[in-house]
């Protein structure tokens, strides 16, 4: 039997399928203890077009766990870290709060926790995946539009999806290789 | 068609005017230093005279840096786990910063020991360096060394940032750097004066006049090359020189209190006689470098992608 | 590409962003996102539980929103630390919607009522002193008592706001003898329910794209399917991915697009949430969607060829299934000769309609044509249309119509009546049976006995059609009393004497706000308030609550026991569990009632005994029990055959697992198959839920020997037990006015004498395009006003601070002026804690006016300016504009309840109560929609003056 490759999770966001509930930004907010004033997921509006052809586009957010993850490569502690199932995380006994990670992140999905004085972001609920589940924002999503998983095993619902697709990722120019896939946006990448 | 972002969220940083602050000192620290150098390193001897001016200014502004840089952090107790090798992060340019910071210290240490209670006139401390040989003269390449890099290390702090297109530039090290020379001589314009004779800095100042008026013409085109390659480097790099000209401290603060007015007084105004003509110089340059350093944190994290 | 000033975003600083971040979501090429290979167990949810520590997993139903829907809330050392969707809940499948994980602020909210207070001041002031409920229920024992003996029983009113858990409270009113015990039903939407209610005896017809159902396969197992089948939706006035009571409507609108290739469409003159992911949206102007439908049906009725399979458009089996489509289709063509008054357009012709709904005749052809040959499709309508409108009854007489003549009732992937198909629930609990009890009044010098269902305020005064109440109504009858025109106590006269509100907030949603408060505060002659008792229950401080005399802390919907009151596609049931005890000194509706009942026993009023009351339900948990015993309740029909095993037709009651197993007992007399009864045991064992199987096609039957479907007269709750043209539910009002000749002021208003028989067709009112009496103000008022849910500020949970950090379409935005409040927030440790907190302007979100941007450009308004808003009537509201290409040229758009919220309970949001707008302060507060009396919400019009 061939070796399994070591585990790789990413997210897959079907956008035709988010109903723009804010069910994520709030569901994230419930789970992890996000203060008020920042999100580690949360989701972008945008309206494009003249009435009547007017269209409103949701844009959910949430870190992206780069593979090449800038944040990581300038934390001065080594603080910040990517574990080897690909999930971007802060030691939070480790972090002296500079928040060069935080300008660092091209995706602004970090800020400094105002209540624990370091740098904090989305964990993909480490807690809850760790433990068999799934981050909170994919269990409550109300569309069923987010679907996270194993990107390395070919049988997992994420790699089926993300193969029977096209997906895109947001600002891919800037090289960070993110691992949260978009299936059914098209992202302007013409910057 | 019309585009009408709704909503979009941003989580901020918490960078505050303790960053630029902290830039600042660690530019006129080597700044002050490399103008130093001109005499220490490559003989030149009307900087011998600022020479004792300039390693305790740069020692002074290096032991004020970081406790701006520690009142910045989250966690200032942790301040010290930046030089525990076992955290050291080689893509890091903050991991390097904190080691640079450390090891360019104990060199200032070491050569401001040479001109603590030396007792002696401004000509032997002058002579002191001049004839620097053997061990002390590695010293002071050393400094110098490492003061080039301590005023590329901003630049390549926030050089390597991917995504913020006013940062993440090749020219940005060599544009602090340039900078910091200006900072450097504008501060010992500003010191100078109290510890020189008044003969010896005429001859310093007759030397980084030019110096000066150079620095300021090559600021002028890291400026203008960047404007001009952000505006017609895509949507992001537009909104990035936007909000770098929208700044007033860009506009006001860097470009015509600290660029222009001081290559006027420079060129126009007697400095060498009038010293307060040389004052305000030195203080616009000052000024300028600050708003430089200010404008290129703030407009540079206002210019973000959604 | 321009990009107009609009953005901000949560922020201290002024980002400057690059726009057009996101764009078109093209749907070429894609394929589906496989729904169904995701199967996530609540066992496994558990064991995630367990592993993370001291956890306890509790099932209970939601009330953060009347959806209800199954929640997993994780319970640490006794306090609510995770908030989940039940994912053995196929109404929300594990799903939990914003609004819904953002419970623990509600819960442990510092606004809630603690303990019980006694007003001090006046009513209105706010000013209360901290009371015991000893005292509480003393006060309010003997004012029921003396206003019993004094005006009798039916003086008082129960409106027990909620559907949710409102049974205890109607028993023991009911038992202290008032027939006036309602909900908020008549301020919701009942024109909406009345076109189903008439027909098909129903409420609610919603899609099917309820997934997964429990479904029995041909092999005989139930297995749970995922299948979508809908081809063709069409929403109007409908919004269902942000007014959320029908969960599964978010999941399954959108699992239907991608997994199942159907076209949604929405028609809405504001370019909703759910317009977002629609295929088409049609901006109608407000209140012509019964207009659209009635274009809809004679095109189709007009174009129809069954010999054409382009043109195909009707099922006539439909008749098989129905009475009196000849009278209703007579009807409705004799209007096509007539001549509209304004446009001087024959009725119901594409041009007439659209003229009045100002979209383009070819694309109203398109919407009928499109509607008649897709199959199987839904047509479905909203509260926010016809709901609100005046007219909303023949615009859900004809939605009913075309989903019936099109044949896509009930079938996979159709349109299905919720209502009829949902479990049965409550039974004997709400005691209805007292109401049965006979008392004596003087009416004219004359005694007359006569059951107590006979003083009904409504059904025999004012309202006899109103099947839900009127409660929109009653600050009229605060003022003037109550006439009873019909029935034995025909000419008899009542004073409102007391007024009990529990959870609902009428001052703000039941009609016009200044109406309300002028009600609550009118006084007599020696200056005593007119209505002597007003008692609030609730959990939260709201307006109303500063307008009563005693305040009972309820405990939250946490805290206490009860079922589910919800719409899905077949009977699924779930409970309210106690996951935490009640907080501070709130108290269980069970315990309430109780001790109500048992204050008035002791007071001397032997109407409420022991045996009915408290030596019954000694506990939640038995009341529960008694609510139970009717589930699923709805007689075996439809395909595939739920239960192959028992007889078809007959009344189904007991447990999923002893209907499954044939631990049944069968009455084949009275047709009823008995299992063992549900209990609140049997369900905390089932993760808090009974599941009956899924059928479809349950209106009819395979008769084998004709060889052809049959009526399965199973499922319709009309007299004749099929589909109505003819409206035989109307028969019972109109024997009231022919007995007694007194004509309802509703139908008066409309010029009618009786109920019609079938097809009707009336104006609504401040409608200048379409009601000739208003087209005077067309130019001096040029925006029609309507208004919608802002799921996440309904008027009970704007103190929670998460959802003013998430916006909501165009009128919940972050537009907040700067300001601090405590509220609370997540510590170092993730613990929600009280803090004081300072808000810069534009990171809170408040209740804004949506307006389209050429309206706006042309009065040079932009996002953020301060305007007025002012009626015909001469009402103003102030507010702040949100600039959007979405909504129609000349309408705007309010949230329900969003602004103008003055009390304090309300933690930060009442902060803003000086510049956002309180929609209901707009609303004329003397229409009423004349068969229901439900008030017009979104019949208004008004002008806007730049502040």
């Amino acid at each position: 039997m061939p070796e399994s490759k070591p585990k790789k999770y990413g997210m897959a966001i079907d956008v035709r399928k988010c109903v723009g509930c804010m069910s994520c930004s709030v569901s994230c907010k419930m789970e992890n203890g996000v203060s008020f004033g920042v999100f580690r997921s949360w989701v972008n509006m945008t309206e494009k077009g003249d009435f009547p052809a007017v269209k409103r586009f949701y844009q959910p957010r949430l870190c992206n766990h780069c593979e090449k993850a800038p944040c990581v490569a300038v934390c001065p502690v080594k603080a910040t870290y990517k574990r080897e199932d690909g999930v971007v995380l802060v030691d939070k006994e480790k972090c002296i709060g500079c928040g060069y990670c935080v300008v660092a992140c091209p995706y602004n999905a970090r800020y400094l926790s105002d209540t624990q004085k370091v740098a904090d972001k989305c964990t993909l609920c480490d807690h809850r995946i760790d433990n068999g589940g799934e981050p909170a924002c994919v269990k409550n999503c109300m569309g069923k539009s987010r679907i996270f998983g194993d990107l390395n095993d070919p049988n997992s619902r994420i790699s089926q999806v993300i193969a029977k697709n096209p997906v895109q990722v947001i600002n891919p120019h800037v090289g960070t290789k993110p691992q949260v896939y978009y299936i059914g946006a098209d992202f302007n990448q013409k910057f | 068609m019309t585009v009408n972002d709704m909503y979009t969220f941003v989580n901020e940083s918490h960078w505050e005017a303790f960053v630029p602050i902290y830039f600042l000192l660690i530019s006129i620290s080597a700044g002050s230093l490399m103008v130093a150098s001109f005499s220490t390193v490559f003989g030149l001897k009307q900087y011998q005279i600022i020479v004792r001016p300039a390693v305790f200014t740069s020692l002074v502004t290096l032991v004020l840096a970081p406790i701006f840089l520690i009142l910045d952090l989250g966690q200032p107790l942790r301040f010290l786990y930046v030089i525990n090798p076992f955290n050291f992060n080689v893509q890091s340019p903050m991991s390097w910063g904190g080691f640079l910071l450390i090891l360019y210290g104990i060199t200032l240490l070491l050569l401001a020991k040479k001109y603590i209670g030396a007792g002696s006139t401004s000509q032997t401390i002058a002579e002191t360096a001049a004839s620097a040989s053997g061990r002390s003269k590695l010293l002071y390449i050393v400094a110098f060394a490492f003061a080039v890099f301590l005023s590329a290390y901003p630049g390549l702090e926030l050089g390597v940032v991917p995504g913020k297109a006013l940062w993440n530039t090749p020219v940005l090290p060599v544009y602090f750097i340039t900078t910091s020379l200006l900072g450097g001589i504008g501060v010992l314009f500003l010191v100078g004066r109290f510890a020189a004779k008044q003969e010896s800095l005429q001859d310093f100042i007759s030397a980084a006049k030019p110096i000066a008026i150079s620095l300021i013409l090559l600021s002028f085109v890291w400026i203008v090359s960047r404007s001009m390659t952000l505006s017609t480097s895509g949507l992001e790099a537009e909104a990035a020189a936007q909000a770098l000209w929208k700044s007033g401290w860009f506009l006001w603060g860097e470009l015509v209190l600290g660029l222009i007015i001081p290559f006027a007084l420079l060129l126009f105004g007697d400095i060498k006689k009038n010293s307060v003509l040389l004052t305000l110089t030195g203080g616009l340059l000052l000024i300028g470098v600050f708003s430089m350093r200010y404008s290129i944190v703030f407009a540079g994290l206002a210019a973000v992608l959604p | 590409m321009t990009s107009k000033g609009n953005s901000f975003s949560l922020s201290r600083r002024n980002f400057l962003k690059v726009s057009a971040a996101v764009s078109a979501g093209v749907g070429i090429g894609l394929g589906p996102s496989l729904l169904n290979l995701k199967k996530v167990s609540a066992a496994e949810s558990e064991e995630l539980a367990n592993n993370l520590g001291n956890i306890e997993v509790k099932y209970t139903a939601d009330v953060m929103c009347p959806s209800e829907c199954g929640m997993e809330m994780w319970v640490q050392d006794g306090r609510i630390v995770k908030i989940y969707g039940n994912d053995s809940c196929p109404f929300n499948d594990g799903t939990c919607c914003a609004k819904g994980a953002s419970g623990m602020q509600l819960v442990y909210s510092p606004e809630r009522n603690k303990y019980p207070l006694i007003r001090e001041g006046e009513r209105g002031e706010g000013k209360f002193r901290r009371a015991t409920w000893e005292e509480a229920i003393d006060y309010i024992g003997s004012k029921l008592t003396d206003i019993k003996k004094k005006y009798g029983a039916e003086s008082v009113i129960m409106d027990a706001g909620d559907v949710t858990d409102r049974d205890h409270y109607y028993r023991v009113f009911h038992g202290y003898g008032t027939p006036n015990c309602v909900e908020h039903g008549s301020i919701c939407d009942t024109p909406r329910r009345h076109g189903p209610k008439l027909m098909l005896g129903g409420k609610r017809i919603e899609p099917d794209v309820m997934r997964p159902l429990l479904v029995r396969q041909p092999d005989g197992s139930l297995k749970k399917d995922y299948t979508y089948y809908s081809k063709l939706i069409i929403y109007v006035g409908w919004n269902p991915f942000v007014a959320t009571r029908i969960n599964y409507e978010s999941r399954g609108t959108v699992g239907a697009k991608v997994e199942n290739g159907c076209k949604v469409i929405v028609v809405d003159p504001a370019h909703t949430n759910t317009a977002s992911q629609a295929d088409l949206w049609v901006p109608i102007r407000p209140g012509t969607d019964g207009d659209l439908f009635a274009a809809m049906l004679r095109y189709i009725l007009e174009n129809d060829d069954q010999y054409n399979p382009l043109r195909k458009y009707i099922d006539w089996s439909f008749k098989e299934f129905s009475v009196g489509w000849d009278e209703f289709e007579a009807e409705f063509k004799s209007w096509w000769s007539k001549i509209d008054p304004i446009n001087g357009k024959p009725y119901f012709s594409l041009d007439w309609a659209a003229d009045r709904t100002g979209l383009p005749s070819e694309q109203i052809q398109d919407i009928a044509h499109e509607y008649g040959l897709t199959k199987p499709a839904a047509l479905v309508w909203g509260m926010q249309s016809p709901g609100h409108h005046y007219n909303g009854y023949p615009c859900s007489i004809l939605g009913t119509a075309l989903n019936i003549i099109t044949g896509n009732m009930d079938v996979p992937g159709g349109a299905i009546d919720t209502e009829l198909v949902k479990s049965d629930k409550g039974g004997k609990a709400k005691g209805s049976d007292f109401t049965k009890r006979k008392v004596k009044r003087l009416i004219d010098g004359q005694e007359v006995e006569a059951e107590i269902e006979y003083l009904h305020m409504d059904w025999y005064g004012d309202w006899p059609a109103a099947w839900d109440d009127v409660v929109g109504d009653y600050p009229r009858r605060f003022r003037e009393g109550v006439n009873i025109n019909y029935g034995p106590f025909k000419g008899y006269k009542y004073p409102i004497k007391g007024f009990m509100i529990r959870t609902g907030n009428p001052v703000m949603t039941g009609g016009n706000t200044n109406d309300w408060i002028d009600a609550l505060t009118a006084k007599d002659g020696n200056g005593n308030y007119k209505v002597e008792l007003v008692v609030n229950i609730d959990t939260l401080y709201l307006e109303t609550g500063m307008y009563a005399d005693v305040i009972l802390p309820e405990a939250s919907y946490a805290e206490r026991m009860s079922l589910s009151d919800v719409y899905p596609s077949h009977q699924v049931l779930w409970m309210r569990d106690e996951v935490i005890k009640p907080l501070h000194e709130s108290k269980a509706p069970t315990d309430i009632m109780n001790s109500i009942a048992k204050k008035l026993n002791k007071l001397g009023d032997s109407d409420l005994k022991g045996e009915d009351f408290w030596e019954k339900y000694k506990t939640q948990e038995d009341f529960v029990n008694e609510m139970l015993l009717p589930a699923p309740g709805r007689n075996h029909a439809g395909e595939p055959i739920p239960y192959p095993h028992l007889p078809l037709g007959y009344k189904l009651l007991g447990t999923p697992d002893s209907l499954e197993a044939g631990r049944v007992t069968i009455d084949h007399e009275k047709k009823v198959v008995q299992g063992e009864p549900v209990t609140a045991e049997w369900m905390r064992k089932n993760k808090g839920v009974a599941v009956w199987p899924m059928s479809w096609n349950r209106f009819k039957i395979f008769d084998k020997e004709e060889g052809k479907y049959v009526a399965s007269k199973a499922v319709a709750k009309t007299s004749s037990k099929m589909f109505e043209f003819t409206f035989s539910g109307y028969n019972k009002y109109n024997k009231l006015i022919d007995e007694t000749g007194i004509i309802p002021r509703g139908l008066k208003e409309i010029g009618y004498e009786r109920y019609p028989n079938t097809f009707y067709w009336f104006e609504t009112k401040w409608n200048p395009y379409t009601n000739k009496e208003y087209a005077k103000y067309k130019d001096e008022y040029p925006f029609q006003l309507i208004c919608g849910r802002v799921h996440h500020a309904m008027t009970g949970t704007q103190m929670v601070p998460w959802l003013s950090e998430t916006p909501v379409e165009g009128t919940w935005m972050p537009l907040n002026d700067a300001f601090k409040h405590k509220i609370i927030d997540p510590n170092a440790k993730g613990e929600l804690e009280e803090v004081e907190k300072e808000f810069k302007a534009g990171t809170f979100c408040v209740g804004t006016i949506a307006i389209n941007a050429s309206d706006a450009e042309t009065m040079g308004l932009k996002t953020g300016d301060l305007v007025i808003l002012e009626n015909p009537l001469g009402s103003q509201e102030k507010g702040k504009v949100f600039v959007t290409e979405g909504m129609r040229p000349g309408t705007i758009k309010l949230g329900f309840g969003t602004g103008g919220r003055f009390s304090p309970g309300l933690g930060p949001t009442s902060k803003h109560k000086d510049y956002t707008p309180n929609h209901s302060g707009l609303v004329d507060p003397n229409a009423h929609s004349p068969i229901m009396g439900m008030p017009c919400y979104a019949d208004m019009i008004v002008k806007v003056i730049k502040d």
